[in-house]
């Protein structure tokens, strides 16, 4: 793998109607890091996310995927991406599950021609997420979590080294919550990047490798192992809620 | 004497059918991006083109084209651009359209039918208007194969489709563009009034029967087929408006699907 850092992130500072949402942030994650970015709500989490997808121009400070900047074509195509509240729950179209997979290929060809080897590669990631067999299933038939893993299989398609996931469990029940987490972890070992943003400091520090913590700035960007209740986390997460679940 | 003798039953059924194989193409998109009224919209300010058409005295059919797409444009541009929420800028197309139209054609005299571009006429239809037709049929239904499993992905999510780097404004004016034109051209066959439903109502009965968008495509266009022959005939024989009978005949195969997909439904319980 290359050198370079999968993604670098320098002196980020986005201002949006005269707000500072992002105050000179910086870090690199590297290849196989399983990194978890937290913060309170309104902290800036998706506004960082969206730089590092290429869909937010910074105001000062550059975020570049393998060296290039993050909005170069070459770029997006390094990455997949879950998004927060799933969109797909307003589609009420006719649609199967190996549908919703195939339309994260990026360059298609006619209706209904994609190649072999792409719906291969279709079937492949389903059977990646645990969801084989299901390819000719209806989508809206799917609970939270099922539909969510299917997401991750249409991230997944165009062969990414690195996934974002934003808040990706909100409307999921905790036992689908467990699997997927799993899934995250299987993913990661085989060598995906996987960058999990969420609120939720408890939750992620079991999960991951590595926090960053946002609220404007870094606050903390440490080893989950190097996470002490000695922080003022009431401060940095203005909720005495996240605190008293984290000190579980 | 066979309805088929007649040049003009031939032009219309071969005008319809090339409608009857866009209309649903493109409406599946519309539907599935909950945009359904864009394509009355689109064909409210197609009238005002007549309207102009007349004034200038060239083409209403050209008129009603370039005006279709400039109202494509406009709405995209006010939906991306200004805070106004999807439904008041169809409504302000469509009510202003509209507007437009009567007040230019009672400017103008009563030199063309305008009736006819409101609810359709078979007998309206000529040999280079079928021709024309065809020609731009063709490049829409190309356009729309080149690009289906991006607009599918864009009715899916436009969040997840900008994120693989497709350029979501371009396809979403793609889309409103090829609309405006499918609803210019239809306005002779369907009328301005009653084209929407030809591009809504056949993806709707492939809703109610199908599981997959692919199967969708083709049930919606065998239905939106089956309505529009159904429907020129039944126009014919019964002297009504040809847009008419062909949407109560598209209404007729929706009821006729809900009550096949609630019988299924029943008798698997």
């Amino acid at each position: 793998m290359a050198s370079a850092p999968l993604i670098q992130v320098k002196d980020l500072s986005i201002v949006r109607d005269g707000n500072s949402i992002l105050d000179r942030v910086s870090f690199t994650i590297k290849d196989g890091e399983y990194v978890g970015i937290v913060g309170p709500n309104g902290g800036g989490k998706t506004t960082l996310l969206l730089s590092m997808l290429g869909l937010l121009k910074p105001t000062r400070g550059e975020v570049k995927v393998y060296g290039k900047p993050a909005d170069d074509p070459k770029s997006r195509e390094s990455i997949g991406y879950v998004p927060q509240t799933f969109l797909g729950q307003k589609f009420t179209f006719p649609i199967t599950i190996e549908e919703v997979v195939a339309t994260g290929v990026v360059r298609p060809g006619f209706w209904g021609t994609l190649s072999k080897r792409e719906w291969k590669r279709v079937h492949e990631k389903l059977d990646l997420v645990g969801m084989k067999g299901t390819e000719k299933e209806s989508f809206h038939k799917l609970s939270g979590g099922e539909r969510q893993r299917v997401i991750i299989a249409r991230a997944l398609v165009g062969n990414p080294d690195i996934l974002f996931l934003d808040e990706p469990l909100s409307a999921v029940d905790q036992p689908s919550q467990a699997t997927f987490y799993k899934l995250l972890s299987q993913l990661n070992k085989k060598g995906l990047t996987v960058v999990l943003v969420t609120h939720d400091l408890e939750m992620v520090a079991k999960q991951v490798s590595r926090v960053l913590c946002l609220n404007q700035s870094i606050y903390m960007n440490c080893k989950t192992s190097e996470l002490s209740e000695a922080h003022n986390w009431s401060e940095f997460f203005g909720d005495a809620k996240a605190v008293h679940h984290h000190s579980h | 004497m066979s309805i088929f003798e007649y040049s003009f039953m031939v032009r219309a059924l071969l005008a319809g059918s090339l409608i009857a194989v866009v209309a649903p193409l493109l409406g599946i998109f519309v539907v599935a991006r909950n945009t359904s009224l864009i394509a009355d919209t689109l064909a409210h300010a197609a009238l005002a083109g007549v309207g102009i058409g007349v004034i200038l005295g060239i083409s209403p059919t050209w008129g009603a084209v370039a005006v279709a797409l400039l109202a494509a444009l406009g709405v995209e541009y006010l939906m991306k651009n200004h805070r106004f929420s999807a439904d008041a800028v169809l409504a302000l197309f469509l009510s202003g359209g509209l507007a437009l139209a009567v007040a230019l054609v009672r400017v103008k005299g009563a030199s063309i039918n305008f009736e006819n571009y409101l609810f359709g006429s078979l007998i309206t239809v000529t040999a280079n208007e079928v021709w024309i037709l065809l020609l731009t049929s063709l490049a829409m239904i190309g356009l729309i194969l080149a690009y289906w499993w991006s607009f599918l992905s864009l009715s899916f999510s436009e969040e997840l489709t900008s994120t693989r780097g497709l350029n979501t404004k371009m396809l979403k004016n793609l889309l409103a563009v090829l609309t405006g034109l499918m609803v210019s051209q239809s306005l002779k066959i369907v009328g301005g009034l009653l084209i929407g439903a030809m591009m809504v109502i056949p993806v709707l009965i492939a809703i109610t029967l199908c599981k997959s968008a692919r199967s969708s495509v083709l049930v919606s266009i065998i239905f939106a087929l089956l309505s529009v022959w159904s429907g020129l005939i039944i126009s014919y024989y019964l002297n009504i408006p040809s847009g008419s009978a062909i949407v109560l005949m598209n209404v007729f195969w929706f009821a006729a699907a809900l009550l096949v997909k609630g019988f299924g439904t029943f008798k698997n319980s």
